[in-house]
């Protein structure tokens, strides 16, 4: 009985979550190769060749890569630092300003971001009463920047939240309080508490939604499509651009991208699971 | 059929239109003036949803593909789309000849006749005609620059000022100087020529290369829609900005976007003019009523509220001169521009749209060579 169930639930999955997405994988590698399009003739490997020998792609991997371990580290080095000195109280109304950022829509919150951080934006107009800037060119680009600070600002503002209450439940799921109370009677300091328990119990327990997080970070399109510079390109909004711009004839290359940045991501959680395993295996 | 027949076949029926919904006084127009008078006089509904070229063309192609029926009857297009639409057979037509008030439309126009250099022949429906102007404000540039050896001097004095966004704004004002630095008017015309066009945008380049760090940041990036430069343009991190209608700084100023000061001119090279249309889908549900909507779009009535500076400011595609008196002195006295330039005063340096290969390529190139150089 168990195991029928255990059956339907599989199927069910597989039918809701894995047929769609491999329907779609096999639509984009038909698309890539030639064999289905409007404008595809035959079986070709020039869409393939165009994209792998363009500098264009790789520029576009790395940039969002660049952006999501930036993001990440940021955020998450942050929220130790709120969970270390215990000022988080995850309960009552100060809790909701917490709460809040999750429910930004990322549209939303890019907007805010050039808003309060473009040559004419709030913070420029505040530093121009200040006299801390001349105007719009004295002030430094935080937006559409070669740095990419505004998309990492703006991820930072959403994720932060996420963690400190990630890092908050952990942190007493795990009992860390008690823990950092037998360190310091067994002489050991704040510092090495921090260092040698609750950085590694927090990251080891949270490996998961954070890789996840990474993930989502790197295939994020509305921050950097409103944030980011014309070039490099995170990788969304490139591939939206083959797909969508004058020339038809680039939509292959937009589907060759989709299944390059695919396999990267299958790649990656190949190896989170894997080291997950290998850390599970280590502690047993 | 006949057109009593296409009435009668659209009477009570639904049009699923498919057009840019970027600016509030054309919204305004659709919504509180063709959407209700299709109701009123037709009993057509007008349902609009937004969407542009390249959506509707992959719409398009996706729908082709399915073997489904398009979702959308028709769709508001410029040359690009048309070009695509035409690439992969998804327009009706040809259609125009079938509507009444079409023995208005000014056809002997090249530049409604034509576009794209493509002859239309009744495969779209010209709905209205406009002229690309460069926007500044008079109090901060008194004297704006003429030629693109003006522009040079202008940024080099006045950094960070200066910009093209890389959509189809951006894209005119690159085809425009293409078309001044290859010697002007019918130096382009007719079909795509790699030849001339290997010369003009080396040329292209190299100038915006060798100005670009005087740009809007440094020339590193660009914007990449209308809507933010015209935005930075009304804050002033921008002192000039740039629309494909010869209309719009009165219109933008009205809605108290843009400041009083602002004005509009063309190059002494000259800027494009081209019309836009309304297509109709090849496999759409509803041909009729689309072309039911189509006729009344240029119908005397609706052109003349269009033209107003303060609806949109859309230049009509009618030849004026084959209205009865009235309405021909009507459309005469509209009100005339109070910041933009007199149509008739910019018409002599109204250049030809160039094929649309010119357009996908420059598109591509100026990210290859200027973007990422």
């Amino acid at each position: 009985m168990k195991n029928r169930s255990n059956i339907l639930s599989h199927s069910f999955f597989a039918l809701l979550v894995i047929a769609p997405f491999a329907a779609g994988i096999i639509y984009a590698l038909l698309y890539s190769f030639g064999f289905i399009g409007e404008l595809n003739q035959e079986f070709t490997l020039q869409h393939w060749k165009n994209v792998l020998q363009s500098a264009e792609i790789f520029k576009s991997f790395f940039f969002s890569i660049y952006i999501g371990i930036t993001s990440l580290l940021i955020s998450v080095s942050i929220a130790f630092l709120f969970v270390m000195k215990r000022k988080i109280n995850s309960s009552g109304w100060m809790s909701y300003f917490f709460y809040l950022p999750l429910a930004i829509p990322a549209m939303v919150a890019a907007f805010f971001t050039f808003q309060f951080l473009s040559g004419a934006g709030f913070l420029s107009r505040i530093f121009f009463q200040l006299h801390i800037s001349n105007g719009i060119d004295d002030f430094p680009d935080l937006v559409n920047d070669t740095f990419g600070i505004g998309i990492i600002i703006t991820h930072v503002m959403l994720a932060l939240p996420f963690f400190i209450l990630l890092f908050r439940n952990y942190y007493q799921s795990e009992k860390l309080e008690t823990l950092k109370e037998l360190s310091l009677t067994l002489g050991s300091t704040s510092s090495q508490f921090n260092l040698k328990i609750l950085i590694p119990v927090l990251l080891n327990k949270t490996f998961a939604p954070l890789a996840l997080y990474f993930i989502f970070i790197l295939g994020s399109y509305e921050i950097p499509l409103l944030l980011g510079q014309q070039s490099p390109q995170m990788i969304s909004v490139l591939v939206n651009r083959k797909l969508s711009r004058y020339n038809l004839l680039d939509i292959p290359q937009g589907y060759v991208i989709a299944i390059l940045y695919t396999l990267l991501v299958m790649l990656l959680l190949y190896f989170f699971i894997k080291s997950k395993d290998k850390s599970h295996v280590q502690q047993a | 059929m006949t057109w009593s027949n296409i009435l009668s076949t659209a009477k009570g029926t639904t049009v699923n239109l498919m057009m840019w919904t970027g600016d509030a006084f054309i919204n305004k127009y659709m919504n509180d003036f063709v959407v209700p008078q299709l109701k009123s006089k037709y009993n057509i509904d007008l349902k609009i949803s937004a969407g542009q070229g390249n959506q509707i063309v992959s719409l398009v192609m996706n729908e082709k593909q399915a073997g489904k029926q398009n979702q959308m009857d028709m769709c508001w297009i410029n040359g690009e789309t048309f070009y695509q639409l035409r690439q992969i057979d998804g327009l009706y037509g040809p259609f125009t000849d079938q509507l009444p008030n079409s023995k208005h439309i000014d056809f002997k126009n090249q530049f409604i006749n034509t576009d794209f250099q493509q002859p239309i022949n009744g495969m779209e429906c010209p709905w209205g005609n406009v002229q690309l102007c460069v926007i500044y404000d008079s109090l901060k540039v008194p004297s704006p620059p003429k030629n693109l050896t003006e522009l040079a001097q202008w940024v080099k004095i006045n950094p960070e000022k200066f910009t093209i966004g890389i959509d189809f704004t951006g894209l005119t004002v690159l085809k425009s100087w293409m078309i001044s630095i290859a010697g002007g008017t019918d130096s382009l015309k007719g079909n795509f020529n790699e030849e001339k066009y290997q010369k003009y945008s080396k040329q292209l380049w190299s100038y915006i290369n060798n100005t670009k760090q005087y740009w809007w940041k440094e020339g590193k990036t660009f914007p990449n829609a209308v809507a933010p430069m015209h935005q930075m343009f009304a804050n002033g991190e921008l002192y000039f900005t740039m629309s494909n209608n010869d209309g719009d700084v009165d219109n933008k100023v009205l809605q108290g976007f843009f400041p009083e000061s602002s004005r509009s001119y063309v190059y002494d090279g000259g800027t494009i003019q081209n019309s836009h249309y309304m297509g109709i889908l090849k496999n759409a549900e509803n041909v009729a009523g689309a072309m039911v909507v189509c006729n009344f779009l240029i119908s005397k009535e609706a052109q003349f509220e269009k033209m107003k500076t303060n609806v949109w400011g859309d230049g009509t595609v009618l030849d004026v001169t084959t209205l009865d008196g009235d309405w021909q002195q009507k459309f005469a006295t509209l009100a005339a521009r109070k910041y933009g330039p007199q149509r008739s005063q910019i018409q002599s340096k109204a250049l030809p749209e160039i094929a649309a290969e010119y357009m996908i390529r420059l598109n591509d190139d100026f990210r290859k060579f200027v973007i990422e150089k």
